[in-house]
């Protein structure tokens, strides 16, 4: 009997959302003496599951029509390859057959694989050999990754690989037979991870990252396939450049044809984490970005519970930070995506978090711990000299700048050299076993040869010369930025931007010198090119640039061009991000704060850097570090202002954000407990503020042991301070003593010397020793003298001391 | 071969939205577009565990949107692709069946092209049922047809798919699960007429 389409729908529909017991009696009930209707609703109920794996299966079996199944050579068990005899059959690929083989040259067993390809997917005959011979000769050996012996091409002309032979099974597989819980999973995870960062060190990437070549043996030993190979067949082929990966995990640049970088792995590692937790890939899903069509969009696994639901919160942010469409949005490194997995294992917050910027300046201060990067920390600090310029050398910016020029030059090499520095920066290598610098040195050597397109030559050399100077090799700095200099004058190069980031980067290093006048006047030549190549002013780089001039100023002690510049520069911001909700912003309203501050505009200078704090609050949460900074500053601006509590309640603040943020053995701790220190004195509560200065002196030193800086002297200083205060003298001389030693070390600064010595004067008046205190009262002269003028308070107050002292002792000659 | 983006994009929305006279003008540019895409792909397409039909749309749409300010929605675009796709698929099936009752000669009208896409014997003859059987839910309901076209032959999510038809995803949904069972129970096997 018939029946419309559309009653079919509607019965079934309802039957749908019916328990299953009670669908009998409802089809009864509805189709009456209908039997055909009967019958097919009954079957499509019963058969739900069956359809759906029907279509799929149909659907693969479509698409794998696609595949040229005819062109993949074979070989023969018996036959020989290279020192190996092929033993027998073992799988095939899509591109490739795959032989177990056994050494046949009587030295000793060996069972290895053997990898032989259709010879159409190698456009040369030599390419595969050559890159083979590159990849041994690039000595690849990881514990994880199944080594490479030979490559080449049999006599019949089959390119085939030879490679270790590993017993295990895929990823995903072994993680569902042993139901492995998440830290377990994590942990294999890391080990992948770990494989690729190391390939990656040597300049090649997976591409490929599938289960299928993840394989763990029965030790639960990762081992990665077919490393490079991917890069073999891509490289080397003229014209349109092939597709090469699975694409079910393929990063959109590859499915364009775009450049492959470190990023592209990055990508695929996040589909493979998300498919070991779940099992399964995550679900493709639109965007309506114009920009065309995004496979994945991350935004909707952090924000929408309904997908992925198994995930937790902090892994889904890194694993949609992973799968960003833009690569410049992912991980820019290997070491950064493991950083985030420890993150999260240990608790500490997850910087891909709140997804944009915040992990970035974020994970530049947590990476702190290892002695190189706290040498550069230490160097940065001692540059500028203040809390904020942590800040502001941030890692946000570095990466910002970068991501922006290299849409102006784009190629394959630039960027994968982009991200092995940016991988090598100390910030982001925390426990990595190479050296940032011989990463660097090998950079520089690279560019030097490279003999392509002088922009790029330009790019390259500006990076790495930026690179040094944040490294703190300000030779091997000002040797590159020479190079780029001679380069930038001398070549028919047209003005760019990346020559004006060039010739920018040059004044940073003269700032970072302390030539802050040269730095400034080659600042002004930067915005003169700005203007040159019609650079738009409306522009988060160019506002960088003016505030780079305007702390340069605030260097120079030059607090009006530094405020209009800084004002300037918050015009324009807010004209960029009108909703004025911008992190940059924030770091304006800070540094106008800093330098009213330095004026005695107090008033105004809370107002601003309160501001300031609101917006780094609300953007990047409480633990960042310009909260930090903010902090500081507004509790040390209250405290000049004469009102110690309120300095006291945000130094506490500060404090424990830092303890939270940075751990107790860092420089910006120090900083935070110092300070606190510094208000207890101010409200008399000298015990409390003794407690806090040894806290902060004890950071110090742990974290140089060698006590020869500007930090260990400071500290040291405000125990001296206090001790001086609170008339202690066994105190007072343990730490003259030792401030008197760390004084002598070059580091250290003519202005902590001379607190040093007006201490050390105040001491001896107290214990009417005259001569003694002369003696330092005027040593404390001389440093103020070396970099003061005349006029200055600190001059006078000293001045005005000796002249106390002088007409004490004739008071004493004339009455005997 | 040389598809200027131009004529394309003038005619893609009318023809998303039922125009048959633009969407036989827009038709055998996608489809020619699509079926290089596929050529190339069996080609250049390495290391190939599974596929997605999707892949293919991409490449088609980035490589024809590559002119700037063309394109208004790839929802039209998609929605002619996904049709394109299913012919494309169906005239490899065909070749196969015709091979296989010894018709050897391909019809003159085809492109040589399409013979190069390999289908097994059995995929083939599928292929050909559902799409007879595609054809009759259609008539019903042309939705359906549409539906398929998106969620089997373009491998578009259900949101994508929505997005393409102008429907909800609760739609697009409810009538992809009914056109599958309804499919799967009418294959000649189960003998339901």
């Amino acid at each position: 009997m018939a029946y419309s389409l559309e009653l079919l729908e509607q019965l079934y529909e309802q039957c749908l959302s019916l328990p299953g017991e009670e669908r009998l009696a409802f089809i009864r009930g509805a189709c009456g003496d209908n039997e055909d209707l009967q019958r097919v609703l009954h079957l499509m109920l019963e058969h739900g599951q069956q359809s759906a794996d029907y279509f799929g299966a149909l659907q693969q079996t479509i698409m794998g029509g696609l595949v040229d199944e005819e062109s993949t050579p074979g070989l023969v068990p018996g036959e020989k390859v290279g020192n190996y005899n092929v033993a027998a059959f073992l799988a095939k690929g899509g591109m490739s057959n795959v032989y177990l083989a056994d050494r046949d040259d009587g030295q000793y067993e060996q069972r290895v694989v053997i990898k032989c390809f259709s010879a159409k997917i190698f456009s040369r005959k030599d390419t595969l050999s050559q890159i083979g011979e590159q990849q041994i000769l690039a000595r690849l050996r990881h514990p994880a990754i199944a080594t490479l012996y030979d490559a080449g091409v049999t006599g019949s002309g089959v390119p085939y690989f030879i490679m270790e032979y590993i017993d295990g099974l895929p990823v995903d597989e072994w993680v569902e037979q042993r139901k492995l819980n998440l830290t377990a999973k994590l942990r294999l995870f890391e080990q992948v991870a770990g494989a690729v960062a190391y390939a990656h060190s040597h300049l090649i990437l997976h591409l490929d990252l599938k289960p299928t070549n993840i394989l763990v043996d029965k030790n639960g030993q990762v081992k990665l396939l077919d490393f490079g190979i991917a890069t073999a067949i891509t490289s080397g082929t003229g014209g349109p450049r092939p597709f090469v990966g699975t694409p079910m995990i393929a990063a959109p640049e590859q499915l364009m044809g775009a450049n492959l970088t470190a990023a592209t792995d990055v990508f695929q590692l996040g589909m493979l984490l998300h498919k070991m937790i779940t099992g399964r890939y995550p679900v493709a899903d639109s965007s309506s970005s114009a920009e065309g069509f995004t496979r994945f969009n991350p935004e909707k696994l952090i924000r929408n519970p309904e997908i992925s639901p198994e995930i937790v919160a902090e892994l889904k942010a890194i694993i949609a930070k992973c799968l960003n469409h833009n690569p410049e949005e992912r991980y820019s490194s290997l070491a950064d995506l493991l950083q985030d997995i420890r993150n999260y294992q240990q608790h500490y917050p997850v910087t891909a978090l709140p997804y944009t910027l915040k992990y970035r300046s974020f994970k530049y201060y947590q990476r702190h711990k290892t002695q190189v990067v706290s040498v550069v920390f230490i160097m940065l600090s001692l540059i500028a000299g203040t809390v904020i310029s942590l800040w502001q050398a941030g890692q946000a910016r570095a990466q910002r700048d970068l991501a922006v020029k290299s849409e102006e030059v784009s190629t394959a090499t630039r960027n994968f050299l982009l991200d092995l520095f940016m991988a090598a920066h100390p910030s982001k290598t925390k426990g990595d076993t190479m050296t940032v610098f011989q990463f660097l040195d090998r950079g520089y050597l690279e560019a030097e040869k490279y003999k392509g397109s002088p922009e790029i030559k330009l790019e390259m050399l500006t990076t790495i010369g930026k690179l040094y100077r944040s490294l703190g090799d300000y030779r091997k700095s000002k040797d590159v930025l020479d190079k780029v200099y001679a380069m930038a004058k001398d070549s028919s190069l047209p003005l760019s931007l990346s020559y004006v980031q060039a010739i920018q980067q040059l004044a940073l290093y003269q700032r970072d010198m302390g030539n802050y006048d040269s730095a400034s006047s080659i600042m002004k030549q930067v915005f003169r090119l700005y203007s040159g190549i019609g650079y738009p002013a409306k522009d988060s780089l160019y506002t960088a640039s003016l505030k780079y001039h305007a702390y340069i100023y605030r260097s120079l002690e030059n607090n009006d061009s530094a405020t209009a510049l800084i004002r300037r520069t918050i015009a324009l911001e807010e004209q960029i991000w009108p909703d004025r909700n911008n992190i940059n912003l924030a770091e304006s309203y800070y540094i106008l704060g800093v330098i009213q501050r330095n004026q005695g505009q107090y008033d105004e200078a809370i107002e601003n850097i309160s501001r300031s704090l609101e917006l780094c609050e609300g953007i990047m949460g409480t633990y960042f570090p310009g909260t930090i900074a903010n902090l500081n500053m507004l509790a040390s601006t209250y405290n000049l202002s004469g009102n110690p509590n309120s300095a006291l309640e945000h130094g506490r603040r500060a404090k424990n954000i830092a303890f939270r943020l940075y751990g107790e053995n860092h420089m910006e701790t120090a900083t935070t407990v110092d300070n606190l220190g510094g208000f207890f004195l101010k409200l008399g509560q000298a015990d409390s503020a003794c407690h806090y200065f040894i806290k902060g002196l004890n950071i110090r030193h742990k974290l140089f042991p060698e006590r020869n800086n500007v930090h260990v002297m400071i500290s040291t200083n405000n125990l001296l301070s206090l001790f001086v205060k609170t008339q202690q003298p066994d105190s007072v001389r343990k730490y003259l003593a030792e401030a008197l030693k760390v004084g002598k070390s070059p580091k250290v600064q003519p202005r902590q010397r001379a607190v040093t010595y007006w201490q050390a004067g105040e001491f001896f008046v107290t214990m009417a020793k005259p001569d003694s205190a002369r003696h330092y009262y005027q040593k404390a002269l001389s440093e103020n003298r070396s970099y003061l003028p005349e006029s200055d308070e600190r001059v006078i107050s000293v001045v005005n001391k000796l002249k106390e002292l002088d007409n004490k002792s004739a008071v004493t000659t004339n009455h005997p | 071969m040389a598809v200027t983006p131009d004529p394309i994009f003038q005619f893609i929305r009318p023809a998303s939205q039922g125009d048959a006279g633009a969407m036989r003008k827009v038709f055998p540019l996608i489809y020619s577009e699509l079926f290089a895409i596929a050529r190339n792909i069996r080609f250049n397409f390495h290391g190939i565990d599974t596929f997605n039909t999707t892949a293919i749309i991409h490449e088609a749409y980035l490589k024809l949107s590559s002119n700037e300010g063309q394109w208004e929605s790839k929802a039209h675009f998609y929605a002619v692709a996904a049709k394109a796709m299913r012919q494309v698929m169906l005239n490899a099936a065909r070749n196969k069946q015709r091979e296989k009752r010894g018709g050897g000669a391909v019809a003159a009208s085809l492109d040589e092209v399409e013979n190069q896409l390999v289908l097994s014997p059995a995929a083939s003859e599928k292929l050909i049922d559902f799409d007879a059987l595609l054809k009759q839910l259609e008539e019903k309901d042309t939705l359906y047809g549409r539906i398929v076209e998106c969620r089997f032959f373009s491998g578009l999510s259900i949101e994508e798919t929505a997005d393409v038809l102008q429907v909800s995803p609760a739609t697009v949904k409810r009538k992809w699960q009914m056109a599958r069972a309804w499919l799967y129970v009418h294959l000649p096997r189960y003998g339901v007429s």
